[in-house]
């Protein structure tokens, strides 16, 4: 994520500033990350609970997921880029 | 992120460790608040019952598995991403 | 003489005669009834007697039903076979697996029929193939291509990138910009360069909650390393017979052919090309050389280092439109060629990868699976007959794919005959097609010519190709 719209006409912010920038990013991605794995789990996982472990085909529905969301995740940003809203630093990384 | 010096990314780290704590918390919560929702349906008496004690076990553990496996592949994309925008 | 009383006698012979004309109306009236034809075999059994439509809506309905049921049928036969598969891959699937552990990958290159779309084999792939992979919880990577040469270079390209992996020494890193002084006294590129390099390599691992107190995983291994044999690791399907060949040209290709593209031998057109593109102060210096050249009465040897921009310009344009490489060697070279030197990374015959650790594609099991595909109107009647067996080409193609993901019947490569593999579908293919490509020299047309040392590296899945193909007309899954 680059805050080089903020950066880049203003003098050099100051290191508390960058460094909440850097939280607030940080923040977004953990974000994402926990929906990733709440999402993940209602699209692949059974609550039948046969086993404790991940059977393959989970483990294998898993790792697709996650890369379909990735997927979407640059396909809204890019959507949101072409509508034209103020969205665009969302949607880079 | 990628503005940040030498001195300002140790500070980052420690920020980094804070919140990774504050994530485990609110993981554990999430998954209790699940467990309890997928396995804990009989209201008659007041005590877990054995079948809903081994449905905990077991959605504990797969829900644990799921979220490494997930955190990881998470990693492996995030790691791609940025060396395709770095493009 | 009438003394009667007309009136009297009037009506006595009008009650009669009236009623006699009613009844005789009423005869009139009700039609006798229509006696139906009884089929008398139908009589004999006790099946009523039906009214039929005419002779002509009885063709037609007959043939509509037959035409709608037979295919109905087999629909629901694919279904059922298909079902039945994957019922048998599902245990499979159901085994656990360990957070550490990537499920087996089968790559699979999809060629389209030639004269025709990509979507038809593409239909192929997830109707048939597809889902047995699936349920058996296996990853596959699709490499598909819409023009020829694409999956030839695409593994050439994989295993050129394998040997100089293992050929290259390893680079001397730059040493990285430590701050040995204050941040204050780097440059600002530094700094900036600084902050890429750790958002790129930051870990958000460290970020999230679960590897708080579990230790992240060292390594990443595929299922296949853990399970013991690594012979059985892995799989090809080639689908199309467009799409083996040119794999067996890229592997060939790949590990016999230079590394490095070759250089194309047209000096002197370059050097007069790169002439007309010389700035005016090149110019100049060209001027003054020819004149030296004059003097020492030299030959063309002229120091036009231009030459090589224009061309490596040109060359990379037309890598990026097609994604087509043109061949870095030619068959008859292969045997001249020198094998590459993968003796350390290798297990008797078996080459491994240096990332994952696995056999490398050419040691991995491979399925080649036909696209029967006919085109044309004096075809009509084939086609047809093909629309309503498709169930036996399902049931072929789904027991092959089930047979390479059990590895159940894996065979040494036979040079004489497995050359021919799926050699079938070129019944399929158009001969004007076949003409146009031979004239034009395209790949699919040219004959496939193999080398022992790479082809000893091989497997099959697919069921042993009968001694004379041209004689084997049967749609046998091959």
């Amino acid at each position: 994520m680059s805050f080089l719209g903020f950066g880049n006409g203003q003098p050099q912010l100051s290191s508390e500033q960058k460094i909440a920038a850097a939280e607030t990013e940080l923040d977004l991605v953990t974000d994402m990350f926990n929906k990733l794995v709440d999402n993940c789990y209602k699209k692949c996982i059974s609550t039948q609970y046969a086993e404790g472990t991940l059977s393959k085909g989970e483990s294998a529905c898993l790792d697709r997921c996650v890369a379909k969301y990735f997927e979407t995740n640059v396909k809204v940003g890019e959507n949101m880029q072409q509508l034209g809203q103020t969205f665009t630093n969302a949607g880079k990384f | 992120m990628d503005a940040l010096n030498a001195k300002e990314q140790q500070d980052f780290q420690k920020l980094v460790e804070q919140k990774q704590m504050k994530d485990f918390m609110r993981l554990y919560s999430n998954l209790v608040e699940r467990c309890f929702n997928d396995c804990v349906n009989d209201f008659t008496s007041s005590k877990l019952t054995n079948k809903e004690q081994t449905c905990i076990l077991k959605c504990s553990e797969k829900f644990l598995k799921h979220s490494e496996r997930v955190g990881q592949r998470f990693q492996e994309q995030n790691a791609a991403m940025s060396q395709g925008l770095n493009r | 003489m009438s003394e009667k009383n007309p009136s009297t006698e009037v009506p006595k012979p009008s009650a009669a005669a009236s009623a006699a004309t009613e009844a005789a109306k009423k005869v009139k009236d009700v039609k006798p009834p229509k006696r139906l034809f009884a089929n008398p075999a139908f009589q004999a059994m006790g099946i009523p007697a039906m009214r039929l439509p005419s002779r002509n809506w009885v063709i037609f309905w007959m043939t509509v039903t037959a035409a709608v049921g037979g295919f109905g049928y087999d629909k629901y036969q694919q279904k059922k076979i298909i079902s039945k598969y994957a019922d048998m891959m599902k245990p499979m699937a159901e085994k656990t697996m360990d957070t550490k552990t990537v499920p087996r990958k089968i790559t699979v290159f999809i060629a389209p029929p030639p004269s025709d779309y990509l979507e038809t084999s593409l239909k192929m792939w997830r109707r048939y193939i597809k889902p047995v992979l699936f349920y058996a919880g296996l990853d596959y990577d699709i490499v598909q291509e819409d023009r020829q040469g694409v999956i030839r270079t695409e593994v050439a390209n994989r295993m050129r990138a394998l040997r100089k992996e293992y050929i290259e020494e390893p680079k001397i890193e730059a040493p990285p910009v430590t701050p040995t002084d204050k941040n204050a006294e780097l440059t600002p590129a530094q700094v900036k360069e600084l902050g890429k390099e750790y958002k790129n390599n930051f870990d958000w691992r460290d970020a999230i909650g679960i590897f708080y107190k579990k230790d992240k995983p060292a390594e990443i291994n595929s299922e296949d390393l853990e399970s013991g044999d690594l012979s059985l690791s892995g799989g090809v399907i080639c689908l199309g017979r467009g799409a083996y060949k040119e794999y067996l040209a890229g592997l060939h290709e790949g590990l016999l052919g230079p590394v490095d593209p070759p250089v194309i031998p047209e000096e002197p057109k370059q050097a007069e090309d790169a002439a007309k593109k010389l700035t005016p102060h090149e110019e100049e210096v060209e001027k003054e050389i020819k004149v030296m050249e004059e003097q020492l009465e030299e030959t063309n040897e002229g120091p036009l280092d231009t030459e090589e921009k224009p061309t490596e310009e040109k060359e990379e344009k037309k890598e990026e439109n097609t994604g087509v490489l043109a061949r870095f060697i030619d068959p008859s070279e292969y045997e001249a060629a020198p094998f590459p030197p993968l003796e350390l990374h290798s297990q008797g015959s078996v080459i491994h990868d240096k990332q994952t650790k696995l056999p490398i594609l050419v040691n991995q099991p491979l399925l080649v699976v036909s696209v029967p595909n006919l085109i044309g109107f004096l075809a009509i009647p084939q086609r047809i007959y093909r629309f309503y067996r498709k169930r036996y080409m399902t049931e072929d193609i789904c027991s092959d794919v089930a047979a390479l993901v059990e590895s159940s019947s894996l065979r040494p490569f036979d040079a004489a005959t497995d050359v021919n593999l799926a050699k079938e579908e070129e019944s399929d293919w158009p001969s004007s097609w076949v003409k146009q490509g031979r004239k034009r020299d395209s790949e699919w047309t040219r004959d496939v010519v193999t080398d022992p040392r790479i082809t000893s590296l091989m497997r099959v899945c697919n069921k042993p190709v009968p001694v004379s193909p041209e004689a084997d007309q049967t749609a046998n899954s091959e």
